[in-house]
């Protein structure tokens, strides 16, 4: 079963990812743990024994470790984890930046349930 | 020489070539010529004793020529240097006049320097003022949709804490166990929601009351607030605003006295506390434009209570103040910004407010290093007068 980390230093935000996929998470086709900060979630990722069906749904504003910075460090030790960068901005910029750096995709706020289906 | 001087006779006489006195003189220089330019063939000894009398007399009034043209030319003479005389005076006129309308020039020329700045500096209050209209403008018809959405949100939050339980709790017998427990779980979530939604609904709200109360807001009943609150929602709007433009992260340090918690600020300060974190925000940005990755930011706020005072320290490790910039950064319209960036107005109209009301501010910098503004309030209420 996949596990998603989601990274988001709202909490709003992590309910309303629960929210949206909860009919999905129900079938059992994947569990979540929730994280206010990447830092958080790099520690999670180091200390897990399989990193297998991990895949990292970050944020990229965040106070401290903001999601590109997660996104490089996962690239240089986990390159088997996927990581999906979402943002609240839909720019070009951003994108680019998402895509040089090795994101699998970069989804933008709000969260539409069809491409979250799509990308899992 | 006669010859020369019968040719030039001829020449002087040219403007009369018309009179019988010319013709009669030219058939006698003539003759002349004929007598000392002894044609080929003729002999030199055939002398013509009438000849020679005509010479004679056109010698003579060569002679009475000469001397009228010498008399004229000595008259021309005289005009001359009255002409050039008139020349010189008209040249001095010509000169003065010259120099006292490039005087008026060189005023004018002030003047319309004079009136190009007033014009810029119209022209740039001008676009403040509409820019400020503008996005009151667009703050109003924000504001609009968004009470309606939080008024929604609010009525959707009472129908979940008053009629729902009861609902859900009758219907909920008529579900097996499994069914039962995702009923509960979605309506626990329709509370989420709401609950969701009305929190970020209030925070779009005090976002958008900040940026209406940068527009003045004359008439309004002025508020008392607590300090401490009023400088962490300026921070958290600069924050905010900040970190959705341009993301880097920030270490914010705090340090808040006891004493510091119950001292209360016109509401009015929260611009003051923006347009300071404001600058230490850019200031940082600007480090990390010119330093790259290994810099950390980090923002210092100190509140401190002092016997009849309270110090709001507010510190960044930014780019700095030089000198020469430090001493003008709180006159209106100063700004080191690219145009169109900074009005210049933000530190003039802390030092404004501050002092209106019995406070102080300096700012203290190491170029390069850090930059502390430093505010300082009297602790006895003062009369506002802003
Ligand atoms: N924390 C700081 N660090 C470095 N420079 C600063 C800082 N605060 C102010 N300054 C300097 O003072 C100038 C004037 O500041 P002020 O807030 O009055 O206007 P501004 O920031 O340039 O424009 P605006 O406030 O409209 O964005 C700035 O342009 C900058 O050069
Ligand atoms: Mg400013």
């Amino acid at each position: 079963m996949k596990k998603i980390l989601f990274v988001d230093d709202e909490e709003g935000m992590h309910q309303i990812f629960r929210m949206l996929l909860k009919r999905e998470a129900r079938e059992g086709l994947f569990s979540v743990e929730y994280f206010t900060s990447a830092s958080q979630c790099l520690a999670y990722a180091e200390g897990s024994s399989s990193l297998e069906d991990l895949v990292i749904l970050t944020d990229i504003s965040m106070p401290g470790m903001d999601g590109f910075e997660l996104l490089e460090r996962i690239r240089e030790k986990f390159p088997q984890v996927p990581v999906v960068v979402i943002s609240a901005h839909e720019s070009d910029v951003y994108l680019e930046k998402a895509k040089r750096l090795g994101a699998i995709a970069y989804l933008t706020k709000p969260l539409e349930i069809a491409e979250l289906k799509k990308l899992l | 020489m006669a010859l020369a001087a019968g040719y030039c006779f001829i020449v002087t006489m040219q403007p009369l070539g018309s009179s019988d006195l010319f013709i009669r003189l030219r058939t006698a220089a003539v003759n002349a010529l004929d007598l000392t330019t002894p044609s080929s063939g003729s002999s030199v000894s055939a002398f013509d004793g009438s000849s020679l009398l005509v010479t004679g007399v056109t010698l003579g009034y060569m002679l009475v020529l000469i001397v009228l043209s010498w008399i004229h030319y000595d008259q021309r003479r005289a005009a001359e240097s009255e002409f050039q005389q008139h020349r010189r005076q008209l040249e001095g006129l010509i000169s003065q006049r010259a120099e006292e309308l490039q005087k008026k020039n060189e005023e004018l020329e002030k003047k319309i320097a004079e009136i190009r700045t007033l014009q810029d500096s119209v022209v740039a209050q001008k676009k403040l003022a509409s820019l400020g209209k503008l996005s009151a403008g667009i703050a109003h018809e924000i504001k609009n949709p968004l009470n309606m959405i939080n008024n929604s949100a609010k009525t959707i939050i009472d129908f979940v804490n008053e009629s729902m339980p009861g609902y859900v709790e009758r219907v909920s017998k008529y579900l097996e166990r499994q069914e039962k427990e995702y009923f509960l779980e979605d309506m626990n979530d329709i509370k989420v929601a709401s609950e969701i939604i009305v929190a970020n609904g209030a925070r779009a709200n005090s976002i958008i009351n900040n940026m209406l109360s940068q527009v003045a807001r004359r008439g309004v009943q002025a508020r008392q607030v607590g300090l401490v609150s009023q400088v962490d929602e300026s921070l958290s709007i600069v924050y905010h605003t900040m970190r959705a433009l341009n993301p880097f992260s920030l270490e914010i340090q705090k340090e808040y006295d006891a004493e510091s918690r119950s001292f209360n600020v016109h509401e009015d300060f929260g611009r003051v506390f923006t347009n300071v974190f404001e600058n230490a925000f850019y200031a940082m940005k600007e480090k990390r434009r010119q330093v790259g990755d290994p810099y950390q930011p980090v923002l210092k706020i100190k509140i401190q209570s002092v016997p009849d005072k309270v110090l709001v320290l507010i510190g960044d490790n930014g780019i700095g103040i030089p000198k020469d910039v430090l001493e003008n950064v709180m006159e209106p319209f100063f700004t080191t910004k690219p145009p169109g960036e900074g009005t210049g107005l933000g530190l003039s109209m802390v030092h404004d407010l501050v002092t209106a009301n019995g406070g102080d501010v300096d700012i203290v910098s190491e170029p390069g290093v850090e930059t502390t503004v430093r505010i300082q309030l009297p602790k006895r209420p003062q009369e506002r007068s802003v």
